[in-house]
């Protein structure tokens, strides 16, 4: 602090007292002070803004200590090294993991930077056996700042990139989504696009929940019935040369599908390979014309209606329906007067259309759409198809559609109905999330047949494997019950039916006492084999099959084989009229 | 005042040097913590990648195909099965009981004190070995 003295005085005036300001002085004082009195006002004036400015510096260090944030120090260099889990994981019914992320790396290049892209193209080419060196060279010489050279490498790659030393390469962090298992899950996971966006499947289904959430999904299904189920399918199809083919294990008890596969399918790890073929889901989008399978559902109509067992048709002669004709395939059988089991057992068309026609339309589209065979079935997957339904729904199509023509469903609507006639009646929505209560719990559902018509039908499933036409699907000791379905394959433009191609399937369930798992198989257009004597129908492809699955699927589930020959399982599914030496 | 002014600055010194070091300390505790934090998620990323490789390789068809080409083992048949109240379980009573008829008097007294403890002992594990069946 400098205070100027006033012109023409000296400090001698200042000691002396006189006064420096005529009347007044410097500080205002009206009376004249000793020159030390007024230092020493001086001097508190310097000391009290000292004072104010230490004070201000001491609130900016409060501030800057105590409440400014302070930039962390950039530890590694690449911010995004460490990337959180963007989407979440999805696990099967056990937590055996079926999709996760994991961190890639993917290397750039900047051109311009590059020294000797010959040799960077040539020392890059041996690393990265996707891309050739020529490639290589082209896109390191290409002009641009900045050229992607291989995306989501493996660690190993990195590591060896690294090692080249070259400051012209980098490397981003990234997250790829993986899929363990491969195909095996391909259509019910579905897969992701480069951003991870869910594009089919439950990814696509779920994709806000896997997004948001970080606890994993966790599904009904389980891998090692996945597996049996896949194994077996492919197996089969390859036996018999058949473009496709489709299976769904379903938890008769709460609706949860245990294993769904659809074949052909894909690599959900390269979607970009994926053609419009394996990308279709025949197990739920595809619908089909059931065959011999419907007439499972007919029998249960008739029964809910009203019709005993021992009701007879005769099935002499085929039923004409103006330009049509109702027959039977390959019965012999001299009488071919039958009752309710044995045109069940013996696969009579004649006799499920007179059932039929007995029953009325109206009670038979009420019953279709009781058991959710006429309306689009509801499951978390994008891909579900409609029924096609006739209209208008006229007698022949009442007729038809009593053993498996003139009306499409998907194998996921037939096996859902098909657990609800299984399990006492009670028709439960398929899901593919875990339910609590699996094997032997409850769980809520909507009753469409009665318990009584339910065993009826459970004794009759019973006897086509042990009497009928699906002998062939029989595994011992665990009381398999099912029923065959072949039918003829429909022409483009609904010009007819080509009868030497057929769509064979099999609805089973398992152990017929009280069962547990329902089961659907269809083969796409099988070709008859020598072991077959050329035959094409369920009977002769797909049960074969259905007897490996419940013999490799029933231990898994914990199901313990039975003498099936004991008094009590025999006597609890003997249907009363039917002598078993028919 | 003075005095007071002095007090002061060396109280705003004092203030600021602790301000000063609990912060720094505050901030080298933080960066310890992000590297703790950093560590952990590449820990975890990297039990991410083993859990999804772990499963790749014990994928089932996987293990079938190994099963098939290293082990001859087959499926169990359903005849492969029996249920628990088939099993002959030996009669461990009856073996000691055998034993000790077989051996002379003097041997069976000094045998005595440890027979009754192992055959406690076999009762006893044969209880908690069966203790899950229904």
């Amino acid at each position: 602090m400098y205070l100027p003295l006033p012109f023409k005085k000296s400090f001698y005036d200042l000691r002396s007292g006189h006064r420096l300001f005529g009347p007044m002085g410097a500080l205002g004082d009206k009376e004249t002070r000793s020159p030390l009195v007024r230092a020493h006002g001086r001097l508190l004036f310097i000391a009290s803004w000292f004072l104010v400015v230490f004070v201000v510096l001491g609130l900016r260090l409060v501030d800057v200590m105590g409440f400014s944030p302070m930039g962390m120090p950039q530890l590694w260099g690449d911010g995004d090294k460490f990337l959180e889990n963007k989407r979440a994981d999805i696990v099967d019914r056990n937590g055996v993991l079926l999709a996760t992320n994991v961190k890639t790396s993917s290397v750039y290049a900047n051109p311009y930077r590059i020294q000797n892209p010959k040799k960077l193209a040539t020392d890059l080419a041996k690393i990265l056996t996707s891309s050739s060196e020529d490639e290589i060279y082209q896109k390191v010489t290409s002009g641009k700042k900045f050229v992607w050279l291989a995306r989501n490498l493996s660690p190993q790659k990195q590591m060896q990139i690294h090692r080249l030393g070259n400051p012209a390469l980098g490397f981003h962090q990234e997250e790829k989504r993986i899929y363990p298992h491969g195909k095996l899950m391909a259509h019910v996971l579905g897969f992701t696009n480069v951003d991870n966006k869910g594009m089919g499947g439950v990814e696509h289904h779920f994709n806000q929940n896997l997004t948001s959430a970080q606890t994993p999904l966790q599904l009904s299904l389980d891998v090692r019935l996945q597996h049996v189920l896949y194994n077996e399918l492919q197996a089969s199809m390859s036996q018999f040369d058949a473009p496709g083919g489709a299976g769904i294990l379903m938890n008769a008890k709460t609706g949860e599908i245990l294993a769904l596969v659809s074949l052909p399918d894909f690599d959900p790890h390269h979607p970009q390979k994926i053609d419009q073929k394996a990308r279709f889901n025949m197990a739920t989008l595809g619908v089909y014309e059931m065959g011999s399978v419907m007439k499972l559902f007919n029998v249960a109509m008739a029964l809910e209606n009203g019709i005993g067992l021992s009701k007879t048709y005769d099935a002499s002669s085929p039923i004409k329906v103006a330009r049509f004709q109702i027959k039977d395939y390959k019965i012999r059988n001299e009488n071919k007067i039958f009752n309710v089991p044995e045109g069940f057992i013996l696969s009579s068309n004649i006799c499920a259309a007179k059932m039929a026609l007995e029953v009325g339309i109206e009670k038979q589209k009420e019953f279709m759409s009781r058991l959710g065979l006429s309306s689009k079935p509801t499951l978390e997957l994008p891909e579900i198809g409609r029924p096609l339904l006739p209209t208008p729904w006229r007698q022949i199509n009442l007729m038809t559609i009593s053993y498996g023509y003139g009306m499409s469903m998907s194998p996921l609507q037939v096996v859902s109905a098909l657990a609800s006639l299984m399990n006492g009646g009670t028709f439960h929505q398929a899901t593919l999330l875990k339910k609590e209560g699996f094997m032997g719990g409850k769980v809520d559902g909507v009753r469409v047949l009665s318990e009584e018509n339910s065993l009826t039908v459970r004794k009759l499933l019973r006897l086509v494997i042990t009497h009928g036409t699906g002998k062939k699907a029989a595994a011992e000791g665990y009381l398999v019950g099912g029923k065959t379905g072949s039918a003829h394959v429909q022409m483009a433009g609904r010009k007819g039916y080509n009868t030497k191609e057929n769509i064979a399937t099999y609805v089973a369930a398992f152990p017929m006492n009280d069962p547990e798992c329902v089961l659907f198989i269809l083969l796409d257009r099988p070709k008859g084999r020598k072991e077959t004597y050329g035959n094409t129908t369920a009977g002769w492809t797909v049960a074969p099959m259905v007897s490996r699955i419940v013999s490799r699927v029933a231990p898994i589930l914990g199901i313990a084989p039975v003498q099936e020959q004991k008094e009590v399982f025999t006597n609890l599914l003997a249907v009363p009229g039917f002598s078993l030496d028919a | 005042m003075i005095r007071l002014i002095v007090a002061m600055v060396i109280l705003i010194l004092g203030v600021g040097f602790c301000l000063f070091h609990f912060k720094y300390r505050v901030v080298s505790l933080e960066g310890d913590l992000r590297v703790m934090e950093e560590i952990i998620l590449e820990k975890k990323q990297n039990i991410r990648l083993l859990e999804a490789e772990w499963e790749h390789v014990t994928t089932p068809s996987r293990i079938q195909e190994l099963c098939q080409k290293h082990l001859s083992v087959e499926a169990l048949k359903a005849s492969s099965y029996i249920h628990m109240s088939q099993i002959p379980f030996r009669d461990d009573d009856h073996i000691l009981d055998l034993v000790q008829a077989s051996l002379a008097p003097s041997e069976v007294k000094s045998l005595s004190s440890k027979t009754i403890s192992m055959k406690s002992q076999v009762r006893t594990s044969s209880q908690s070995s069966l203790s899950f069946l229904p």
